[in-house]
This record gives structure tokens, C-alpha cells and sequence, in this order.
């Protein structure tokens, strides 16, 4: 069958063409200084510079970093947590109706435009909606950053629960539920029972929705850009407003390769760390 | 005692399920709310009234339309071309085995790695350096580029559902491998291509954070013009529009449920759980 390989070439051009020759400007981009009022950067000032990495070290990108990274974690964390029940009824009910009518809402959910749920939320939590009673609760000024964050964390959780949920039916339903009646018969509590061994069993799967979650999370772009009022700004928006707002190139470069480079090595750790701490082959051996 | 912990946490879980499912449906319902508002301005819910004026206007504005227009442009002849070039990466890697098959795996799944926002930065460097001034040809290389990996993947899968057996009774009796492929393997891949073109059209309707960087004055897509015009105020027409977008979204459900079923795509796992008295599929 060693006539037929030509197939995978058209494609593997258009990406060599437009994924990795797009990724190889950025880099050489991000090293070249910029020079006000053109579009791109110039080398005239004197070739490559690190001027644009350098700058990551001021107080304000760092904090635009820790937005980024940290209230992303928050999200997912608390996006594993809520997911987990649903995901672990729908693996296990034999309600096939209940479960089915629970797929096309979370199907729907999904395919629901980003906009919409934005646009919900930010009126939900807006001025007329909730957000004076959580400003009172909370004792803050309505329009104090804390609540801003605590609303673009909610938007993130509205994208990220869905996909988990979806994520997470899989480990569960490949746990044999002879365990767990055997767990029960010989004694175990529901809680000692899911604790001792659907957890364990789950957890790869787990870490792998987490990876994926992650990654989704420090890329949103609309969710913060809306619902962060320009309180909360994520790299992404940082990147677009390099381009949109003074056109310099070089710095949105040097962002990119920053948010690329954190996205990929969140796959690889996480991965890697699953694989060696989690392998249920490794916990089976006696 | 044990009980009392069994039912402590039960409560949890539950008080965690209801605060999951409000944080999906209850902006869903403020947005729809919103768009069937009588009142000229955004209010405390519930609308005292509802009409439709949200949804005259939107289909009365010339920017919106001309946007909705783009986009589906956009979305079906980049979703063709994803569909075509997803199918045939897909036939190539099935035939590429060991460490080709994961480089090139790997490669045309990195556009779900790598952050869009990123994706849209870097192709506007390199439409810039090559010179395509054109917003839709932007446009359409963009989505063609990041919707072809659900192409792929959906085409893979049913490709690798496809007994080696049928092609090999093919090829010994007289068939060439053209044949084959046009014969045997692209009608039984034909769900998965389908599903794939789904996917791509859902994902370039959708698409907002590359998009924003390729589109120009004249030419932008509509989720680009919404998600811009929210920047600047919340005027019940974007909610209007967005419930226009959650129709479309529920026609794509549809048409997947119809076209392959629900139960199918997320799969049944290993011990076929939901499906009580039903046919037992082991997949993968």
C-alpha cells in the first residue's frame, strides 16, 4: 500500500506553511526591537535584542502573569470539583433517559457561542444584577477588582465545567464496577469505597482533563477581555492590545512565545507527573 | 457515625451539582431574558413585557448583517477545505505507523495546543509578510487551519473502525488502491467525515480570539463584531443576536444526535454503563 502516501502531503504543507512558519516569525519577531509608528518590528536600531523578555520582569507584567495563571488555577480546580459528581452519575446511572436528555445539555452547552454565555454573565453580574449584593456581602466597593476577578473566574468556570464533565465520563465508566460492589460487600462505606478505589482509579484521567482545562483556561481570550473591564487582563488580551491599540509587534511576539511556551510545558509536566505518580500499573503491584 | 459522613457528603455533592448547573443555565436564561425585553433599556429581570423589537433590530442593522453573511462565507468554505485536506491527513496517517505517525499526529493536533489568541497573532505576521490584504482569504486559511484537527480526528476513528479484511478482499480480487478508497473506505468513512465537517463549521462559527486579528474595516465575522460591540455597551440587540447564535448551535446538536447519536460520540466505555439492555459496544 506504499503508492497511496501522497495523500498526507497537502496537508502536511498547509501546515508547514501556515502553523509552523506563522510559530518561527513570532520567535524571530519577538527578538527584534521596536521602532514606534511601523508595523512590525525594525532591526535598523541594531539586530536582536532581549529588550522584550526583559520587560516581563516589571511589577505590571507580573501581575498581568498572575492573573493569567493563578485565577486560571482557581477555575479548574474548583471545575474538576463540580465536575466530578455529574461526570460520575453519568458513567454509572442506568437511567438512560435522565442521562441522555443530561448529554444534549451538555452538548448544547458547549456549542452555545462563547458571546452568549459572556453577554449572561456580565448582565447577570452586572450592575442590575447581582453584583451590589455580593459587594455588600463581601464589604467591597462595587466596582473593587476582587469582584471583578470573582466574575471573570465564574465566566471561566461556565466554559471549563461543561468540557469536564464530558472529559471525565470516560475514566469513570472504564472503573469495573465489580470493585465497587465488591468494596461495599466486604464492608466499605460509599465514601471509604470511592475514596479507596474509584479515585485512585479515575485520578489519570483526572490529571489529563485538568491539562486540558488548564490550557483552555490561560488561552481564553473573550471571557476575560468582557467580563475583566479592564481590571483583570490575561496575556491573550495583552497580545491583542499590542497589536490593536500601538501596533508593537515585537512585545505582542515575546508575549506569545510566553503563553505558548506555558501551554506546552503545563502538557508536558502534568503529563509526565501522571504518568509516573498515577500509573495503576504501579499501584496494582503488590 | 459512618452514615452521618455518608450523608454530609452527599449534601455537598449536591449543593456542588446545583451550583455547577446554575453557573451553566442561569446566564443562558439572563441573555434570552434580555433579548425578548419590551423595555428600551437593560432593567432588573424579570422583563416587565416581551416583544421582539431586540430581533427586528438586529436583523435591521447593516453591520450585523453584513457580518452574519462573512461569517457564513467563512464558515463553509473553510470547513470544505478542512474537510477535504482533515480527510486526507487522516488516510495518510493511517498508514504511517512508529515515530512518522506521531510527529505528523502530533502536528496536525497542534492547533488545540497551541492558544488561538497566539495561532491569530502569528498568522497575522505571516499574511502580512506574504502580502494577503484580503479578509476573507484570511479568514478562510485561519479557520481551514484551525478546525482541521476535529476533521482529522473524527475521520481517524472511523478509519480505524473499518475491518482491514473488506479492503484486502478488494485488492485480491483486481482492485486498485483507488478503487478501494473510492469503493470501500470513503463510504464507510463517510459519518466521520460528516461529523468532522459538523465540527469545523460549529468551531469557525464560534471563533472569536483569531478571527480578531484577520479581520479589516470592511470584512469582519459576527462573532468579531459582537464580541467588539460588547466592549463598548451591553445593547439588547447583541443578546438578540446571540440567541440567533443559540439556534444554530442547537441545529448542529441536532444534527449530530441525528447523524451519529450522542451516546455514540462520547462512548459507551468499557463496561457499556447507561445503556441497560442494550447492545454492549466496546470501542477503541
Amino acid at each position: 500500500m506504499n503508492e497511496s502516501r501522497w495523500q498526507i502531503w497537502p496537508p502536511l504543507l498547509v501546515y508547514m506553511l501556515l502553523v509552523v512558519l506563522p510559530l518561527v516569525l513570532v520567535v524571530d519577531e519577538s527578538f527584534k526591537e521596536y521602532a514606534a509608528g511601523t508595523a512590525g518590528g525594525s532591526r535598523a536600531g541594531g539586530g536582536y535584542t532581549f529588550q522584550n523578555y526583559r520587560s516581563f520582569l516589571d511589577p505590571a507584567y507580573l501581575g498581568y502573569v498572575k492573573d493569567t495563571f493563578f485565577l486560571s488555577l482557581i477555575a479548574c480546580a474548583l471545575a474538576i470539583f463540580c465536575a466530578y459528581p455529574i461526570a460520575y452519575w453519568l458513567a454509572h446511572t442506568n437511567w438512560a433517559r435522565a442521562r441522555k436528555l443530561v448529554l444534549i445539555a451538555l452538548m448544547l452547552a458547549l456549542y452555545v457561542s462563547v458571546l452568549v454565555k459572556v453577554y449572561g454573565i456580565a448582565l447577570a453580574l452586572g450592575s442590575v444584577g447581582w453584583r451590589p449584593l455580593i459587594a455588600s456581602v463581601l464589604g467591597l466597593g462595587q466596582g473593587n477588582r476582587t469582584i471583578t476577578a470573582l466574575v471573570v473566574v465564574i465566566g471561566l468556570l461556565n466554559f471549563l465545567i461543561p468540557i469536564a464533565i464530558l472529559m471525565l465520563v470516560a475514566p469513570f465508566q472504564n472503573i469495573d464496577p465489580s470493585l465497587l460492589m465488591a468494596s461495599q460487600s466486604l464492608g466499605a462505606t460509599r465514601v471509604a469505597t470511592h475514596i479507596s478505589v474509584v479515585l485512585p482509579l479515575a485520578a489519570v484521567g483526572m490529571v489529563q482533563t485538568f491539562v486540558l482545562i488548564y490550557c483552555l483556561a490561560i488561552s481564553a481570550f473573550v471571557i476575560p477581555w468582557i467580563l475583566g473591564r479592564g481590571q483583570i487582563i490575561f496575556l491573550s488580551n495583552l497580545i491583542y492590545a499590542r497589536f490593536s491599540e500601538i501596533s508593537n509587534f515585537p512585545s505582542g511576539s515575546a508575549l506569545s512565545v510566553l503563553l505558548l511556551a506555558a501551554s506546552l510545558a503545563t502538557v508536558f509536566l502534568l503529563t509526565k507527573a501522571a504518568g509516573r505518580v498515577f500509573d495503576p500499573r504501579l499501584r496494582a503491584a503488590p | 457515625m459512618k452514615r452521618l459522613v455518608d450523608h454530609a457528603i452527599l449534601a455537598l455533592t449536591a449543593l456542588t451539582v446545583i451550583a455547577a448547573c446554575a453557573v451553566i443555565v442561569l446566564p443562558l436564561l439572563y441573555t434570552i431574558l434580555t433579548s425578548f425585553d419590551a423595555r428600551r433599556f437593560i432593567g432588573a429581570m424579570p422583563p416587565p413585557a416581551l416583544s421582539l423589537q431586540w430581533y427586528i433590530s438586529f436583523f435591521n442593522s447593516q453591520i450585523f448583517m453584513d457580518a452574519l453573511r462573512a461569517s457564513l462565507v467563512v464558515c463553509f468554505v473553510a470547513g470544505v477545505l478542512a474537510t477535504i485536506l482533515g480527510t486526507l491527513a487522516a488516510l495518510g496517517l493511517a498508514r504511517l505507523t512508529g515515530g512518522s505517525a506521531l510527529a505528523a499526529g502530533g502536528l496536525f493536533s497542534s492547533p488545540q495546543l497551541i492558544p488561538h489568541v497566539v495561532l491569530g497573532f502569528a498568522l497575522l505576521l505571516v499574511f502580512a509578510r506574504i502580502g494577503i490584504d484580503n479578509a476573507y482569504a484570511r479568514l478562510v486559511l485561519a479557520h481551514t487551519v484551525i478546525t482541521m484537527p476535529f476533521v482529522v480526528r473524527t475521520v481517524l476513528a472511523s478509519l480505524y473502525g473499518i475491518r482491514p479484511a473488506l479492503s484486502e478482499a478488494a485488492m485480491s480480487l483486481g482492485a486498485t488502491s483507488g478503487q478501494v478508497l473510492k469503493e470501500i473506505t470513503l463510504p464507510l468513512a463517510k459519518t466521520g467525515i460528516a461529523v468532522g465537517f459538523i465540527f469545523a463549521v460549529a468551531f469557525s462559527l464560534d471563533d472569536v480570539s483569531v478571527a480578531v486579528f484577520l479581520t479589516d474595516p470592511d470584512v469582519t465575522t459576527l462573532p468579531v463584531a459582537l464580541a467588539s460591540s460588547m466592549k463598548a455597551s451591553f445593547d439588547p440587540t447583541i443578546a438578540a443576536a446571540a440567541v440567533v447564535m443559540v439556534g444554530i448551535a442547537a441545529a448542529i446538536v441536532a444534527t449530530l444526535e441525528w447523524l451519529v447519536g450522542l451516546d455514540h460520540l462520547i462512548g459507551q466505555g468499557l463496561y457499556g454503563a447507561g445503556s441497560k439492555g442494550r447492545f454492549k459496544r466496546v470501542t477503541r
